[in-house]
């Protein structure tokens, strides 16, 4: 079993060879670091919950394609912040199948967004001059109808 | 949004990025300068392009048909219908000269209407790039000839290609032949000789099928009829030719044709009326790796058909995409062997197809061409306007049709 330290202090358990899928503890664990328990200060304690929970359901379901589709889309389901927060978690502890699950959805998600909503999204300050903007605008014209 | 989301990672926006559309991504330049930046370098474009291939997303179906081309989204093919929607590249099609899709590649189309008028075009990005006219050196004495072309990338040079191969032959009873090979660069937008083809392309498909870094064409030792097919492959990258090896169990009266299923090369068998076999090869030049992926008994499975051509798999891989009589299109499982026809709603009654990503790929030239068109339309109108801009087209080309 490896023990698991979030940021918050919390502290889970998990089989080995279910907490391998993450290839940074995977990493840690060949390097020998992990010998009473993994400090992940990255990761806050609700977040790092829904990861073990993504990676228990794929260790136990491994061959069930069906299953873990409707596991998949039923696990996405929760709001924008926790999906970016599980996004920078699976990036952090780099678990592709949970990163590409959580891009590609919220990449549907903000795919027929405006620009403005955009930046909004993501905190980003629009520096370009009135003038720069219109131009792009211009000359992609047909991709903001 | 909380200030935690302005510690988004660049490397974790460009991998999310991936995951949009091209439409998208060109809204999306507006966003910021850093965002600008990201989705117009070369790197996020090949990372966009592995992603779409990857999750088969992006993809769009072409069809094309005398003075038109139609592009149908593929997501909408899983669920059996497809909507074509009228493209307008940059070309002048005439009832002689009709758009031939030459090739297709990352995104980008080869596009002919003649020999002089080829553009190579991003119909997402609506931008293109006009190939100069190259001429054809014409051997001495009496000869029948034909040109067959091929568009693919060269991943060592990170270039896209268009090769040119002009056969001259002295008819279907004689082995002597003679080629010229020319080859376009996107990067330089110029052609340039290179070394003669020792085969004989056999005049049979527009466009060579480009796979395993290598265009194929169906080809022979000479042009004499009956002699055995073989495929002749130029790899884009080395510029060199070889043959590749087929089925070791391959026999029998057949006509042969290239295609491209996944990103393997496969090869479409039809023995007349009686059957059509789907090869193949999964691993490019192994020999060994050459799958029957199936064979279908007509007119048992699918109704009698005379020409039938796979397109592309569904995404969970159990159906494949043929292009039947090139008036319809239907997804056989090759598990089941049954059929299912996609409901085509507009676009032309019969069609040519073919797979085309949705891919910002840049044209180098493009907008240096847009500049020098325009220029030339304004100086049209005005005699005293300044130098003459025609010597892009230069006349050192001897134009030949």
């Amino acid at each position: 079993m490896i023990v698991l330290n979030s940021s918050d202090g919390a502290t889970f358990e998990v089989e080995e060879s279910v907490a391998v899928q993450s290839q940074t503890i995977k990493h840690m664990i060949e390097d020998n670091c992990a010998d009473t328990s993994i400090p992940l200060p990255n990761v806050n304690g609700v977040t790092l919950a829904r990861v073990l929970e993504y990676i228990k359901k794929h260790a136990e379901a491994k061959d069930d394609e069906e299953g873990l589709k409707s596991f998949d889309a039923e696990f996405v389901k929760v709001d924008q912040a926790s999906l970016f927060e599980i996004i920078l978690a699976a990036n952090y502890l780099d678990i592709k199948g949970l990163l590409d699950l959580t891009c590609q959805t919220v990449a549907d998600q903000i795919k027929d967004l405006t620009v403005e909503e955009v930046r909004a999204i993501f905190n980003i300050m629009n520096d370009f001059t009135p003038e720069e903007e219109a131009k792009l605008r211009n000359d992609h014209a047909w991709a903001f109808e | 949004m909380s200030e935690r989301d302005a510690h988004i990672p660049a490397e974790v926006i460009s991998y999310l990025l991936t995951f949009l559309p091209v439409k998208s991504l060109l809204r999306f330049k507006c966003v910021s300068k850093p965002w600008l930046a990201l989705i117009n370098s070369p790197d996020f474009i090949k990372n966009h392009i592995s992603r779409s291939l990857k999750t088969n997303r992006n993809l769009t179906i072409i069809l094309g048909y005398a003075s038109s081309i139609y592009s149908a989204d593929f997501d909408s093919f899983q669920d059996n219908v497809a909507y074509p929607t009228k493209l307008t590249p940059p070309l002048s099609p005439s009832i002689d000269a009709p758009i031939l899709v030459l090739g297709s590649c990352n995104g980008l189309l080869f596009l002919s209407t003649t020999l002089k008028d080829s553009i190579i075009w991003n119909p997402s990005t609506r931008k293109h790039q006009k190939l100069p006219p190259t001429s054809i050196e014409y051997p001495c004495g009496r000869f029948v000839w034909h040109s067959e072309t091929g568009f693919g990338y060269d991943s060592v040079h990170d270039d896209y290609k268009v090769v040119r191969v002009t056969q001259f032959h002295l008819g279907w009873e004689d082995d002597f032949f003679q080629n010229e090979v020319k080859v376009y660069s996107l990067n330089s937008n110029q052609w340039r000789k290179i070394q003669d083809c020792p085969y004989f392309i056999r005049y049979l498909k527009l466009g060579g099928t480009f796979a395993g870094d290598a265009l194929h064409w169906i080809a022979g030792n000479s042009p004499r009829l009956g002699t055995a097919n073989q495929v002749a492959a130029f790899d884009i990258r080395s510029e060199e030719w070889h043959l590749l090896p087929l089925p070791k169990t391959l026999a029998g009266d057949f006509f042969m044709n290239l295609v491209v299923l996944g990103e393997c090369i496969g090869l479409f068998c039809n023995y007349y009326r009686d059957h059509v076999d789907f090869w193949v090869m999964k691993e490019y030049g192994v020999r060994e790796s050459w799958i029957k992926i199936c064979s279908v008994v007509q007119p048992t499975h699918i109704q009698s058909f005379e020409q039938v051509k796979p397109i592309g798999y569904s995404n969970d891989g159990k159906q494949v995409l043929l292009e039947q009589n090139s008036s319809c299109l239907v997804w056989f499982d090759l598990q089941e062997k049954s059929v299912k026809s996609v409901r085509i709603h507009g676009g032309p009654k019969y069609f040519n197809t073919d797979v085309c990503l949705a891919s910002l790929v840049k044209l180098p030239y493009s907008d240096v061409q847009q500049v020098h068109q325009k220029k030339k339309t304004q100086d049209r109108g005005n005699p005293k306007a300044g130098p003459k801009r025609d010597d892009f087209l230069s006349s050192g080309f001897k134009l030949v049709l």
